[in-house]
């Protein structure tokens, strides 16, 4: 029995020390860029009533996600996007972090039918919103 | 002569054995507090298979009826099971969600397997006022790589650049008093290490905790605890807030059943200590349960 719990009192340890020299770095993530300048804002119009409204209804604003009484964010109007918009999250979720598979919107389980990512169109027109500073119209 | 040496001899034994095997037992009754290690370890040869589950936001802006206080959503989920090898030292093996993010940056390390251990080095007895344990973890995620081009460089932590990058580390010095058999505390000083991190986040971590446990009948005990990271990053100018539990906690024989809310959204201590950015006073606090079942093998 001593012999067993030695034997594995060894094995542990031994599973744990293997563990350590291979896994620890200290690395940091490159500053995140803004997407790449595909067009050229001065020749797309970008603003929510224009074209804008029409992308989150049909990638964000609809049944079962950011709807009223959803929980988690009407953005089917402008005034309910204003919370998103002034911290930051629009910008962080739908364009910054859009590839990581946890907070980049819209989701990887997005319902059939809607997409999971957002097409270099609408995310041209959606950078172009942002960088106009969000205008309604 | 001899009878009375004899007596001596075996008056000292006793007393000797009485101080040194005096112990303080159960100055927690689980191994967790709430987000916590406890100082506690599985008895020798003892399996604990454990399941604990943290709900959504219970109020606030993503809480509330329409998503029945957080009842629809998981933000943590986390199963296991803790192996006593010795009754001071003690193994386990889990399985959780992972619930890690960086206010409007990646997300953390998600579909984590964590490996760890405890050591009790100290026990407190009559003469020995403290028990101190030490603690280890390193989890490892297993989510899928998020593919790039050559000389994209995305933000995004499940790029995974190099094997390492999923890994992170946390080691603790648990110190506990059983102040009376109702009331216990402990403190937890601890360093986490998470192999990457956002371009403006911090590799390492020093954190301190604080946990403390009041038996208020036979079956019931109110547990608390708080884990405060020591950082410039995390304040909560840049939404990290300190995870802050409370716990009712039921002990029935090899049951220990636990309620409590938290605003921390992970489970283990990689991902609550650098990810804790929900707030109690925004009503980011949610319902979490913790269930508890030990097996004599």
């Amino acid at each position: 029995m001593k012999a067993l719990l030695n034997g594995s009192l060894a094995f542990v340890i031994v599973v744990i020390l293997s563990t350590l020299p291979s896994s620890c770095s200290s690395d940091k993530l490159p500053e995140p860029a803004p997407l790449e300048e595909i067009v050229d804002c001065d020749t797309v119009v970008a603003t929510y009533v224009a074209n804008v409204k029409q992308i989150i209804d049909n990638t964000c604003a609809y049944s079962t996600c950011h709807v009223a009484g959803s929980g988690i964010g009407n953005y089917s109007n402008f005034s309910g996007l204003q919370n998103i918009i002034n911290s930051g999250r629009f910008e962080s979720r739908v364009i910054l972090q859009k590839d990581d598979q946890v907070v980049g919107m819209p989701p990887n389980y997005a319902p059939p039918g809607r997409p999971q990512d957002l097409t270099q169109e609408q995310l041209d027109v959606i950078r172009c919103w942002i960088e106009a500073g969000y205008p309604e119209s | 002569m001899n009878h009375i040496t004899l007596t001596l001899v075996v008056v000292v034994v006793s007393l000797t054995g009485l101080f040194g095997q005096n112990y303080a037992y159960q100055t927690f009754k689980d191994r967790r507090v709430i987000n916590t290690q406890s100082v506690e370890t599985l008895p020798a040869r003892t399996m604990d298979i454990r399941i604990a589950h943290r709900f959504g936001d219970f109020a606030g802006r993503n809480g509330g009826e329409p998503t029945f206080f957080g009842l629809e959503f998981a933000e943590d989920v986390a199963i296991g099971a803790e192996y006593g090898i010795t009754d001071n030292l003690m193994v386990g093996f889990h399985r959780s969600k992972g619930a890690g993010v960086v206010p409007n940056g990646p997300s953390g390390l998600r579909q984590l397997w964590t490996l760890n251990g405890k050591y009790r080095v100290l026990r407190q007895t009559d003469l020995v006022p403290i028990t101190i344990t030490l603690s280890g973890m390193t989890t490892f995620s297993s989510a899928q790589q998020v593919e790039v081009q050559p000389d994209d460089a995305p933000s995004i932590i499940q790029n995974f650049p190099e094997f390492g990058h999923r890994f992170a580390h946390n080691v603790q010095l648990l110190i506990a008093r059983k102040f009376s058999p109702a009331f216990s505390l402990q403190i937890i000083p601890s360093y986490t290490h998470r192999n990457l991190v956002a371009f403006n986040d911090e590799n390492g971590i020093f954190s301190m905790g604080v946990a403390t446990r009041v038996q208020i009948s036979k079956v019931f005990g109110i547990v608390a605890d708080a884990t405060f990271p020591f950082s410039d990053f995390r304040t909560s100018d840049n939404n990290f807030y300190p995870a802050i539990g409370i716990g009712l906690e039921m002990e029935t024989g090899g049951h220990v059943f636990q309620v409590n809310f938290t605003n921390a959204t992970a489970i283990m201590e990689t991902d609550y200590i650098p990810y804790t950015t929900s707030n109690w006073l925004e009503g980011q606090y949610r319902l979490g349960f913790t269930i508890s079942r030990q097996f004599r093998l």
